[in-house]
């Protein structure tokens, strides 16, 4: 037990005279900055086309290597006996192999970065509760 | 009546924060970067760090300015994200912030003069002494003493700003203050048998 004997009155004015740390004169310039810098992105705005442009460069590779690509996705079973069949189109649009496997991994890697990004966000950030 | 006006005031400023008034959120900061540097600071351990997650987080409090719907006091909501956000660098850095053994500090024989001698030191050198005190306890403690007796946040606060249960909250002050009393008696008792 400690012999010390300063009351919680005490020890409170003792810390409060010890006063607040004060941060570098430029502590408001920077965060105004970042500030700004949070307030010009915002107002960027992406146009609409281009959001359903990117959405189909995104989506379309996808369906189109499930539907032609040769996934199975294990249809054929379920459907059995149901006399029902996927219809699939024979399209040949006469473009190289290597241009398609180039687009795909393309995608691919669009598709992790996002998947990644999403992932690095989530663990670092804490998201900020209601006040 | 003052305390009133200045939190009526508070809202006023928090309101034209939300409009994105840039003055009114450099006024916001001249009120609480203080307090939340000092926060940082005795999580962080060093100045540079502590004013990166001080202004990181009042960035964070800037763009998330809506969610602040005035449940509770500004500055509780603004140290919260300061709390966490040096949590999450102290955890980016890999530094070990579990406490210290407790066993190793209690069990240190100690013998001391009693607490009158504290009071006639002169105050620089009590200030020296609590800075050195303060700086012995391990980061927790220090928040937890930080916020109840240098900026008077009640033990529900704390436990707002920290995410700690009560009782935790209840059962670190009151081991933080034995420690840091511990520690000032540490130091006086080694200064005064230096004189001796």
């Amino acid at each position: 037990m400690s012999k010390f004997e300063l009351s919680d009155k005490e020890l409170k004015q003792l810390l409060q005279n010890e006063g607040l740390e004060e941060p570098s004169l430029s502590f408001n310039r920077l965060i105004l900055e970042k500030a700004a810098a949070y307030e010009h992105a915002r107002s960027i705005k992406t146009p609409l086309a281009l959001k359903i442009v990117f959405g189909l460069v995104m989506v379309v590779p996808v369906i189109f290597i499930f539907i032609f690509g040769g996934v199975d996705l294990g249809l054929s079973d379920a459907l059995q006996g149901q006399q029902l069949s996927i219809p699939k189109p024979d399209l040949d649009f006469q473009i190289n192999n290597y241009y398609i496997y180039f687009l795909a991994l393309t995608v691919g890697v669009i598709w992790l970065s996002i998947i990644f990004n999403k992932m690095l966000s989530h663990r670092d950030g804490n998201p900020v509760k209601n006040g | 009546m003052k305390g009133h006006n200045e939190s009526y005031a508070m809202e006023l400023i928090i309101a034209k924060v939300k409009q994105g008034d840039m003055v009114a959120f450099n006024a916001l900061i001249d009120e609480y970067k203080a307090m939340a540097f000092t926060l940082a600071l005795k999580l962080m351990k060093n100045r540079e760090d502590a004013e990166e997650v001080a202004q990181d987080a009042f960035v964070k409090a800037y763009s998330n300015i809506n969610q602040f719907e005035g449940k509770s006091k500004f500055s509780t909501w603004l140290y919260t994200i300061v709390y966490n956000t040096a949590l999450t660098r102290l955890r980016k850095k890999q530094l070990d912030v579990q406490d210290i053994d407790s066993h190793a500090v209690e069990s240190s024989a100690f013998q001391s003069e009693p607490g009158h001698e504290w009071r006639k030191l002169e105050r620089d050198e009590r200030s020296s002494y609590i800075q050195q005190a303060l700086g012995q306890l391990v980061s927790e403690d220090q928040v937890v003493i930080t916020l109840f007796y240098l900026n008077e946040n009640s033990l529900a606060e704390i436990c707002e700003i920290t995410n700690w249960e009560l009782s935790n909250v209840k059962v670190r002050l009151h081991r933080a203050r034995k420690r840091l009393l511990i520690e000032l008696e540490k130091l006086l008792d080694t200064e005064v048998r230096s004189l001796l």
